[in-house]
């Protein structure tokens, strides 16, 4: 049965509502996300198999759902800085996985660890509940299904003590960049942190200028030149523009023009 | 009433030092095979790719060319300091390459063999193996194209006196693949330059539609590159090598697999799930699916749709050869080279293992044109004893084998596949497995031992668990009071556990047996 939603009264533009339903115990969480440029108006239509929904015009959820009003102040940290600052081993190994997957510096590391870290412990909290507790099925499941979906996790890993196997270096494969060297779209892995900086990598139809972006599993597939670069099939580069317009110029012209490219 | 169509004879060319000959066929009668043409001594002899014609370059610059059935000289030409030759796919015309002083001296030249008369020269500075045959035809000759410095020619296959009728302009283009059946693509090769990445490009064979690439694909890392078209041209494969590994894992260099399609619908890599080289790559007689051998040894090897989905797993081995039967039911994968030689015998249609068996030392392997047959030979330049040709079965089993002195080839005589039936004996023996899988199994005692040798090679070792790993379940079994380590065991764990008592019992039982 198809429902609607009508979020008006929130005093944020909204830029994209997830709902998510946990049937068994009729929850819905609705997570609505702003960014500067949105729609003011969501009206979404959510289709169910078996509920139904009485919405009023005037209120914008469902009982017991939970949304997250902080838009545009939630600034947590993302990376820890190691305890000791100068131990041997740990800076070596460091510098090591920062040469290899050509990270800018050690706080591009620092924070893969740290997603790394909360991830394990969320993980050995699910496993101290006992086996049938709803939360840790559905948390579980989910934090599972993303682990798969990322390309973390095998195709027959699929249970939680595998995500506390998990390490640094199966997050920093996934990473766009360390993809695209492997690819072989790129010379090493320092150039194809340019060309995706440089705007040249496109996956899927977008064209993706970060090179930290996490890549999925079925998006791996789709990791090309974009069509508007030069490498992919569009028109050459502004230098190199530049230059055959001046050896067309020096080819036709005469010696006035020569004074201009000097 | 059905009127019988008669299925042509297989025949097989082997080539001695002392000259090639042709023989007729399996089946063989009295387990030796009937003489069709006697030894004519010769350095190089090849059938076209229908069959139709054979080539033979004798010792004194001297071609000629047979009839493929009747094995009758039909013509032959008499050209000095010749270095290569090459017969059209439907055997209307022989190419030759011969040694040139000057530039004024043409010294590519187009035969027609029916009347003998040149109908074609130019000029090539020298020949390589990428690069020859330099007038490329597609299986039915119905377009031809020629590689020229930054461009591609084209031919009007009817009449080459006009010259190149049109031609498609590709600076730095460095290799070209028509496709053969039908012949409307073709496939170009540009190396990398300065900054620009290499690049695979597929235009299409017409002239009006040759301004915009239809297929493209990019990619850096790369030196040489074999392009393989499928049977429909709807689909190549392109195998990209590069000399330098940069990822630092080999010392041969790296190679990828891509897959470009002329709908569009697949322009990338394939998805290969080891690290490591690209050992083989065919497509299937119907060209609808390919297999793929690939990896660090032991290989993988997995049958892909022509969506790029794997479609099934041949598991691991030592192997790096695959071989699709022209019948397209069976495929052979097998380990030959520096492998020492175990082949299997895979049925795709219904997944399943008909055969393993070991063909030590061969060189070169090749279905019969029919599908029922499987020959392997040791040829000579490589190895240069044991030189001989074995012939298999479509499950494995020794057919016939013959050594020689010296061989320097064997080959079937091409045939279209579908000129011959069905393997009536595959469709039974297949449902013979399935139904009687157990008794198959005790008969084909040898084949089973085979077969067993390549299952544990290819199982995954077990963990290794750490001491202290072993010491924490022993204390939780204490703390819990022995339950949980009961509930869980793993499916390794239970197996091990398994073949450790049934090993334990059997060798209780021999020492038991010894002591009387």
């Amino acid at each position: 049965m198809q429902s609607r939603i009508r979020c008006g009264l929130l005093d944020r533009s909204i830029f994209r509502v997830s709902i998510i339903i946990d049937k068994g115990n009729e929850l819905c969480y609705i997570v609505i996300s702003s960014a500067a440029a949105a729609l003011d108006l969501l009206r979404l239509e959510a289709k169910l198999a078996n509920e139904t929904w009485c919405m009023s015009a005037s209120t914008a959820t469902v009982r017991s759902s939970s949304i997250d009003l902080r838009l545009g102040c939630i600034h947590g940290k993302t990376f820890k800085k190691p305890r000791r600052p100068y131990e041997k081993e740990r800076l070596d190994a460091e510098l090591k996985l920062v040469g290899e997957y050509g990270l800018r510096c050690k706080r591009e590391l620092w924070r893969v660890q740290y997603a790394l870290s909360r991830i394990r412990n969320a993980a050995r909290e699910l496993l101290t509940l006992d086996e049938k507790n709803p939360r840790r099925i559905f948390e579980g499941e989910a934090l599972l299904r993303r682990m798969n979906r990322y390309g973390l996790l095998g195709e027959g890993q699929n249970k939680l003590d595998y995500v506390l196997a998990l390490t640094v270096e199966n997050f920093l494969e996934r990473r766009l960049q360390t993809l695209v060297f492997k690819s072989g779209m790129a010379k090493s892995i320092h150039h194809a942190r340019v060309l995706i900086r440089q705007r040249h990598i496109r996956v899927g139809r977008q064209v993706v200028n970060i090179p930290s972006f996490m890549v999925r599993v079925d998006s791996a597939k789709h990791i090309d030149f974009s069509l508007t670069s030069p490498f992919g099939g569009g028109r050459p580069g502004r230098v190199k523009r530049k230059n055959q317009k001046a050896a067309a110029k020096k080819a036709a012209g005469g010696d006035g023009d020569e004074d201009d490219e000097e | 009433m059905t009127s019988i169509v008669q299925s042509p004879n297989l025949e097989i060319l082997a080539r001695e030092p002392e000259g090639f000959s042709i023989w007729k066929g399996p089946p063989f009668n009295n387990g030796q095979p009937a003489i069709k043409l006697e030894r004519v001594s010769c350095t190089v002899a090849r059938f076209s790719d229908n069959g139709s014609r054979l080539m033979v370059t004798k010792n004194n610059s001297v071609i000629s060319v047979y009839d493929g059935y009747s094995s009758n000289e039909i013509r032959s030409f008499e050209i000095p300091s010749l270095l290569g030759a090459a017969l059209s796919p439907c055997g209307t015309y022989l190419q030759t390459f011969q040694k040139s002083t000057n530039p004024q001296d043409k010294n590519v030249v187009l035969w027609e063999i029916h009347s003998g008369a040149s109908v074609y020269q130019h000029f090539q500075k020298n020949m390589t193996k990428a690069t020859w045959p330099s007038i490329q035809f597609s299986s039915d000759e119905s377009v031809a194209c020629r590689l020229a410095t930054n461009e591609i020619q084209f031919f009007d296959s009817k009449d080459f006196s006009k010259g190149f009728i049109y031609k498609l302009r590709l600076p730095g283009v460095a290799a070209i693949e028509l496709s053969k059946a039908p012949g409307s693509y073709i496939a170009a090769f540009l190396p990398e330059s300065k900054g620009i990445p290499a690049s695979i490009q597929i235009f299409s064979s017409n002239k009006d539609a040759q301004t915009q690439p239809i297929a493209r694909r990019s990619f850096f890392r790369c030196s040489t590159v074999t392009m393989h078209w499928n049977k429909l041209s709807s689909g190549l494969l392109v195998v990209a090598q590069s000399d330098v590994d940069k990822t630092n894992q080999s010392y041969y260099g790296e190679s990828k697999l891509n897959y470009l399609t002329t709908d569009g619908s697949h322009e990338g890599l394939v998805s290969l799930r080891k690290e490591g080289p690209v050992h083989d790559v065919q497509w299937s007689y119907s060209g609808l699916e390919f297999a793929v051998v690939y990896g660090f040894m032991p290989a993988k090897a997995t049958i892909f749709d022509k969506k790029g989905n794997p479609s099934l797993e041949l598991g691991q081995g030592p192997y790096n050869t695959v071989r699709f039967n022209p019948k397209g039911r069976v495929v052979c994968l097998a380990g030959f080279g520096n492998l020492p030689g175990d082949m299997a015998f895979w049925d795709y249609k219904e997944k399943k293992l008909l055969g393993t068996t070991k063909a030590e030392c061969s060189v070169t392997s090749e279905w019969s044109p029919d599908g029922r047959y499987f020959m392997t030979a040791t040829t000579a330049p490589r190895l240069q004893i044991d030189n001989g040709i074995k012939i298999f079965h479509h499950d494995g089993s020794l057919y016939f084998k013959k050594m020689f002195n010296k061989l320097y080839q064997a080959d079937w005589k091409p045939e279209t596949p579908e000129s011959f039936s069905d393997i009536d004996e595959l469709v039974t023996s297949v449902n013979t497995i399935k139904i009687g899988d157990n008794e198959k199994k005790a008969q084909g005692s040898k084949s089973t031992e085979t077969s067993k040798i390549p299952a544990s090679i290819a199982q995954k070792p077990a963990a290794y668990r750490p001491p202290h790993a072993k010491n924490a379940d022993s204390v939780k079994a204490e703390l819990f009071g022995g339950i949980a380590p009961a509930t869980e065991i793993s499916k390794n764990a239970l197996r091990n556990k398994k073949r450790r008592e049934k090993q334990k019992e059997k060798k209780a039982a021999e020492s038991g047996i010894r002591l009387f």
